[in-house]
């Protein structure tokens, strides 16, 4: 039936699916490695980068090889600095690709991954931990599962929220839903906070967020989330091009477009729930990332994302190193590292998105 | 064979139906242009065919209702061209045309060979095999047009919805967007099936015209059959004349507030002028009554009074009228009374 006029297709015609260019790969890769031999090399103690490379020789087995570190520096190097820039990497590469995965599923360049109200509800709910839980329960464990379990509330709230609304059509309802419950929680856990004046201290400190550095708990704690999270994104990340085109159109493209939308949402916001759960409320991370990416690569999501893996995981950790060496021995809160250079940021990416948006 | 079978099918969107019972069958092959004034559920009826919009009834395609299908399924069987597409300003015209192959992806694969060869075909037949590289910000109107198309193609569905595709374009691009179409069609026995607000440009390329009013399907066939003065009247309120060309008919609007008003106008001035000059001959004795052209002056008068009442009554042009019915008044009034005075007293 098509005889009549069947034309050969020349392969010039340029259609390829723009994956992440090598150049930008290799960058984004190279940044990564790069701030993760400056958060493990820069502290107090200076281990020296050939000592951190002859005890990683030895860790990994090289035959020959034998670490020129003490004991002690051996432990600070594994036990203490490792595991934080790891924990900083992969709440980093979390924030940033929840940012990216809401940016893209709601159609919104300015959202972050607190949109949905997960960070009010971390927030409640690690302030009516360290506000009503007896001291010997207060440590590692309840304080993260409280925050979690309020974040994933808030969450759910808002979800159910805005779909009542619009049957979950209208992402608008959505994110009204999400200013909604976050304004309800953050009055809930302001008013808690209020009532409790002795743990402002400690309320504030975890709002602003930071890594702790508490060795490999934390780490083990964080990673089944992230990792999950970050497989189900970067599985659908052909998918959230096309919902970039918005609902009709992805749903006449053959995409079951609520279906994708909660997948994604949840696997963003159970991730998010898990940095902030133990870092907590570290901001602009899911901002500053996307965009800067956005801005040097001008790519489609199918690379954003697993990029803004990447970068962002290498950004958090500057960040921390930041965060812990400007005022040394006194920590600066995370947040107020990432805010202090992410406002700016935003700010300009305000003004230069306008319209393109 | 019929392609798409729609049996008593109703959209009700915020208590009101929009598509209110509409029983249609599309033949393989064919181009079907869907009309209708603003808001006769032409855009709805496209949405409840593709699915997005609940609605109440069945719509078969090739004899399988599309409330069973899978959503990729059937996306595979039709494809849609918006009005409005979005068309991310970052992404390549490669990038947006692979997006056409999502329905024979599945969620998480990606794209192969086959893929990006039905999407350089696509292209191709567009003329668009240098722009895989372009952004879509770079892209103008038409071209955009066009790309969105070629996504449609790519998809290689067995049926096209198309709303409006050329309300954004020129005489000219709307005119190369409908030929490629129908070439489109007739090489690939496609389905068409476009709401277009452009009657003749429909009447052109249309097979079958449907026209939808309040939702429901009034007039179903011929484009000449079913654009008529009366209908178009009647469903658009408009005056409008249906000329044929060339066994296709265009519809000219016909300008019934000042274009025709002018001439008519015209011929109200030109009688109000034989009054007045016929009432100024009798009037300052320059026509006798035993002279012939006192009879000639009379009928004048009175048949351009005559003319300029009926013009009134039928067209209702009021501020002219009245003034020029007063004028001819004045004119009989004095021819009478100038009459009178010759006839000797």
């Amino acid at each position: 039936m098509n005889a009549t006029s069947a034309k050969v297709v020349s392969p010039t015609a340029a259609v390829y699916p723009r994956g992440i260019a090598p150049v930008w790969a290799a960058a984004a890769v190279a940044f990564l490695l790069g701030s993760i031999v400056i958060g493990v090399a820069v502290g107090p103690i200076d281990l020296g980068l050939g000592g951190i490379s002859s005890s990683l020789a030895e860790r990994l087995r090289i035959p020959g090889s034998s670490s020129s570190l003490s004991a002690t520096e051996e432990s600070i190097l594994w036990e203490i600095r490792m595991p934080r820039v790891v924990l900083a990497a992969l709440v980093g590469g979390m924030l940033s690709l929840a940012g990216a995965t809401y940016q893209g599923v709601f159609r919104n360049p300015l959202v972050d991954p607190y949109l949905l109200g997960v960070a009010a509800g971390a927030g409640l709910g690690a302030t009516l931990a360290i506000a009503y839980l007896p001291d010997g329960l207060r440590g590692q464990q309840a304080l993260p599962a409280a925050a979690f379990v309020g974040g994933a509330v808030a969450v759910f709230l808002t979800y159910s929220v805005g779909r009542s609304a619009n049957r979950g059509r209208d992402t608008t309802t959505l994110v009204l839903a999400g200013v909604t419950v976050a304004s309800f929680f953050t009055a809930l856990q302001t008013f808690v906070q209020q009532q409790n004046a002795d743990t402002l201290q400690q309320v504030y400190t975890w709002i602003l967020g930071s890594i702790p550095s508490s060795g490999w708990s934390d780490v083990v704690l964080v990673l089944p989330y992230v990792a999950i999270a970050t497989v189900v994104i970067l599985v659908y990340r052909r998918v959230v091009d096309v919902l970039s085109l918005g609902d009709d159109e992805a749903a006449s493209l053959g995409v079951d477009v609520r279906r994708v939308r909660l997948t994604l949402v949840v696997a963003a916001t159970v991730g998010t729930a898990a940095a902030v759960a133990v870092c907590g409320l570290i901001g602009f991370v899911g901002i500053i990332v996307p965009h800067a990416i956005r801005m040097l690569a001008g790519v489609g999501y199918r690379a954003l994302l697993p990029l803004s893996v990447i970068v962002g995981a290498g950004f958090l950790v500057l960040a921390d190193v930041i965060a812990r060496t400007a005022l040394a021995p006194a920590e600066i809160p995370l947040g107020i590292v990432t805010a202090f250079f992410g406002a700016p940021f935003f700010a300009l990416v305000l003004r230069t998105s306008r319209g393109a948006a | 064979m019929s392609a798409l079978q729609l049996t008593d099918v109703t959209v009700v969107l915020g208590g009101a139906p929009v598509v209110d019972r509409v029983d249609l069958t599309f033949d393989e092959g064919g181009w079907v242009a869907l009309i209708g004034p603003n808001g006769a559920g032409k855009t709805t009826l496209l949405r409840a065919i593709a699915r997005l919009v609940p609605f109440s009834g069945s719509i078969e395609l090739e004899g399988r209702p599309t409330a069973a299908m899978r959503r990729s399924e059937l996306s595979r069987l039709i494809a849609v061209v918006p009005q409005d597409p979005s068309t991310p300003p970052w992404m390549t015209v490669g990038e947006y045309v692979l997006l056409g192959r999502t329905p024979h992806l599945g969620p998480l694969a990606k794209e192969g060979r086959l893929d990006l060869e039905a999407a350089a075909r696509a292209l191709e037949r567009l003329d668009l095999s240098g722009f895989g590289e372009r952004p879509l910000g770079t892209l103008s109107g038409g071209e955009k047009q066009r790309v969105v198309v070629a996504r449609a193609l790519a998809q290689e569905a067995r049926i096209i919805l198309l709303d409006e595709p050329t309300a954004a374009l020129d005489i000219g691009h709307q005119q190369q967007a409908l030929d490629l179409l129908d070439a489109l069609r007739l090489e690939s026995e496609l389905t068409l099936v476009a709401a277009m607000h452009d009657l003749t440009l429909a009447a052109q390329y249309a097979e079958r015209m449907v026209l939808l009013d309040h939702g429901r399907v009034v007039a179903d066939g011929l484009p000449r059959d079913v654009l008529t003065e009366e209908t178009i009247a009647r469903h658009y309120g408009a005056a409008i004349d249906i000329v044929p060309v060339d066994g296709r008919v265009a519809v000219v609007p016909r300008r019934t507030t000042h274009s025709a008003g002018m001439t008519l106008q015209i011929v109200q001035i030109v009688c109000a002028i034989g009054i007045v000059a016929a009432f100024a001959s009798l009037q300052f004795g320059l026509v006798k009554p035993h002279d012939s052209r006192y009879l000639l002056a009379n009928l004048v008068s009175s048949a351009g009074l005559a003319v300029t009442a009926v013009l009134t009554v039928q067209l209702g042009f009021i501020i002219t009228n009245v003034l020029w019915a007063l004028v001819s008044a004045a004119g009989l009034v004095a021819v009478a009374r100038s009459r009178r005075e010759s006839q000797g007293i």
